[in-house]
């Protein structure tokens, strides 16, 4: 019996492995709102490789357990010895093959999209995000679309917005974004807008994107942007960038309207333009 | 498994069941203690992981601020040797100041007598707590100091906050005691600011406060922006609270290390102290409380900008007049004595800390203490005192009679001469060419 206890053991810790991620849609474990344009091509990968792995985590956990139990030691019995089988390392070599094949052609679409620079849509709002130990800088323009964005990525202006952490756009906007590092590997993740993209030392890499709903309005006469505390979509780094990775965090606020945006954007270009000290005091001294 | 390692458990379990079970209580019973001992091992590390999810927020309790071991610089070098230590030895480095050749005076406390450094440990700690209950307390404190320290907000729960703050974000480069020296730190260039010496480089303190210290809105400026060109990262979405905790508790580093230090000095150089080692800390306490008290409350306030915003024609006027002021090397300002060719070709320097800088490459559009126009106007007039940039001092309108008459506002000149200088389109075609070159050569190198 202690030989086919190892069945049941692996049984049960298999079968919770299974239902820990099982009941993920229940328990808010799944994958997080999508605010972008092309979420859905993303998620019907996403969805397209879950089903198919999870058809096979089943059958080949079910087989090993099966094994375990049906093939366990018994005392005084030999156990043969099996050279293989021909027919059947075919199969399990032929269908992952047609799966594998499947996958790339299935995803060229959203790779297009999405990712090839000639088919990127026209810009309204351009901006250039620095990643580095441990921050992400976004530099803005003097207006959403500089009159030549590639040439702007590279030779910052006189009347650039630098703005660390705070990534923000409207509703309905192509934002493009030229991402650049200055020090090692980092990579820009917007879970919910369905957008990573590496970056890498040396080069300046486009990406774009358009979110399909809004969280933020600016308020003009406190002269802070009022984030939805049920839309808070973060920015995160997604590559292993060293001691401080945990917290590159960013934060993204998509504003209701372009005019909403240009309202905050000249509240923050007169913020940083400021030659006088801030009249407002730090919220916790102004409590005594 | 569970059989092997809880043999008589299972025994219980598997008895109720069917006829094989005692066959199977045969075999676990006759399990060798040796290969017990192997299971449980290979059971230990899968239950790590849920252990390791259970370390507690704050620093341990019995843990107490370590004495400063590292030497002090008492007097920065001179001279502008090349720096040939390797990355990652700071103290090596440090320790090198004090050879003749280089010509830096520094103190080893290693060297303190066993008795005061008891005194010292013990009276610190008194005053100043451990990192996980940190204070800034003073039984019978008199009134000036009890107002000083509400000023600064340094009770504890806002220190006991910033604590656990500091241990999880600040602490691998800034070090338990703020001294820089934390694990990560020795490893960024510039190293992390040691908080110990009471000295900072960005603040907005007013010119006319003794020994100046940064206010509590120059700390919160620099953990909000991050420092730019040096490894300090913005911390803009720590929650408001977390931030102003910090602030506080940052001063509180600043405040003991500096308390530590003035002690330390007279004993190590052979002056020696008028009272106990107690009473000296007192005393330093309570002039440090005033200073950052006072520093606090009194910012540089700028003069109204003279000009129109948004107006090329007088910003071009004010850019001529501030480069004037910028290369004019028997000037007032005369920048360009130390920020040789614009920084471009600036000499290397000790700073108080003791660790080489260089004065800013003003051509990069990096700037390290914010670049806001009224960063820079703070930075010039105020100066950078630990790095040794001096301020600007056009306050005295009389003596300046000269340069009042040609300058609307000679800061405001600077400043904006400095903003414009990375981004040649900004400058008169005179000094772009002066600065980056003439023109007319870049077809010629791009032929090539």
């Amino acid at each position: 019996m202690q030989h086919k206890g190892w069945s049941i053991f692996f049984g049960v810790i298999l079968s919770a492995a299974f239902l820990s991620i099982a009941i993920g849609p229940w328990v808010g474990w799944w994958l997080p709102a999508n605010v972008s344009t092309f979420g859905p091509d993303i998620d019907y990968l996403y969805y397209v490789i879950l089903g198919f792995t999870t058809f096979f985590f089943l059958l080949t956990e079910v087989l090993l357990v099966w094994a375990m139990y049906r093939f366990a030691g018994r005392p005084g019995v030999k156990a043969p010895y099996i050279e293989g089988h021909h027919r059947l390392e075919m199969l399990w070599t032929l269908v992952p093959g047609g799966i594998l094949l499947y996958i790339a052609l299935a995803q060229i679409h959203a790779w297009e999209k999405i990712k090839y620079q000639a088919k990127m849509p026209d810009p309204d709002l351009v901006m250039q995000i620095t990643a580095r130990q441990w921050d992400w800088t976004m530099r803005y323009a003097e207006t959403p679309k500089p009159d030549n964005p590639r040439a702007w990525a590279e030779i910052p202006n006189f009347d650039d917005l630098y703005l660390p952490d705070e990534l923000h756009c409207w509703k309905g906007a192509n934002v493009r974004i030229y991402l650049k590092t200055q020090d090692v590997l980092h990579s820009l993740f917007l879970p919910h807008l369905r957008l990573k993209q590496d970056a890498l030392p040396g080069k300046t890499i486009p990406v774009w994107f358009n979110a399909t709903d809004s969280n933020t309005r600016f308020n003009e006469s406190t002269g802070t942007c009022e984030l939805d505390k049920n839309k808070v979509w973060e920015i995160a780094c997604a590559e292993l960038c060293g001691g401080g990775h945990y917290r590159m965090r960013g934060m993204l606020y998509v504003h209701e309207s372009k005019d909403d945006y240009l309202n905050w954007l000249k509240h923050a270009q007169k913020t940083a333009r400021s030659r006088q000290p801030e009249k407002k005091a730090s919220p916790v001294a102004a409590k005594n | 498994m569970l059989d092997i390692i809880f043999p008589k458990t299972t025994k219980r379990l598997f008895s109720v069941r069917l006829k094989f079970s005692r066959e199977a209580i045969r075999v676990s019973s006759a399990v060798s203690f040796t290969r017990r001992v192997r299971v449980l091992i290979l059971a230990v590390p899968c239950l790590l992981p849920l252990l390791s999810g259970c370390e507690p927020d704050s620093y341990p309790a019995e843990l107490s601020y370590p004495l400063r071991s590292d030497p002090i610089v008492t007097q920065p070098p001179g001279s502008t040797r090349w720096d040939t230590t390797a990355p990652g030895q700071l103290d090596v480095h440090i320790a090198h100041l004090s050879d003749p050749e280089i010509g830096g005076k520094t103190l080893d406390p290693a060297k303190l007598p066993a008795k005061e450094r008891q005194e010292l440990e013990r009276a610190l700690n008194e005053i100043f707590g451990t990192p996980a209950a940190p204070t800034v307390y003073l039984k019978d404190a008199d009134p000036s100091l009890t107002d000083a320290l509400k000023d600064l907000k340094l009770d504890p729960e806002t220190l006991a906050r910033g604590s656990i703050v500091y241990r999880r974000h600040c602490m691998h480069c800034h070090g338990v005691t703020g001294d820089g020296r934390g694990p990560t730190g020795a490893w960024v260039n510039p190293t992390p600011r040691d908080y110990r010496q009471g000295l900072f480089k960005f603040i907005s303190t007013d010119v006319h406060v003794n020994n100046r210290k940064p206010r509590r809105e120059d700390l919160r400026r620099t953990l909000e922006r991050g420092i730019e060109g040096t490894s300090m990262s913005s911390f803009s979405l720590l929650q408001e609270e977390e931030k102003e905790a910090l602030v506080s508790y940052v001063i509180h580093l600043s405040l003991r290390g500096e308390c530590e230090r003035y002690t330390m000095e007279p004993i190590l150089d052979g002056s020696g102290l008028e009272g106990s080692v107690r009473d000296k800390v007192v005393e330093l306490l309570g002039d440090l409380a005033q200073a950052w008290a006072q520093s606090n409350a009194k910012g540089i306030e700028p003069d109204p900008y003279p000009y129109k915003e948004n107006d090329p024609e007088h910003l071009q006027a004010s850019i001529r007049r501030g480069f004037q002021l910028f290369t004019d090397p028997r000037g007032s300002a005369s920048c360009i004595n130390c920020h040789v060719d614009f920084g471009r070709q600036a000499p290397f320097r000790y700073d108080k800390w003791g660790t080489l800088v260089r004065p800013a490459n003003l051509t990069a559009g990096v700037y390290r203490g914010g670049r806001r126009p009224i960063d820079l106007y703070w930075r010039i007039r105020g100066g950078i005192d630990p790095s040794q940039m001096p301020r600007a001092d056009f306050d005295d309108k009389t003596a300046n009679k000269e340069l009042w008459r040609n300058h609307a506002d000679p800061y405001w000149d600077l400043v904006n001469f400095v903003q414009a200088l990375p981004y040649p389109q900004m400058l008169p075609d005179d000094i772009r060419d002066s600065i980056y070159g003439s023109r007319q050569e870049k077809p010629a190198v791009a032929k090539r």
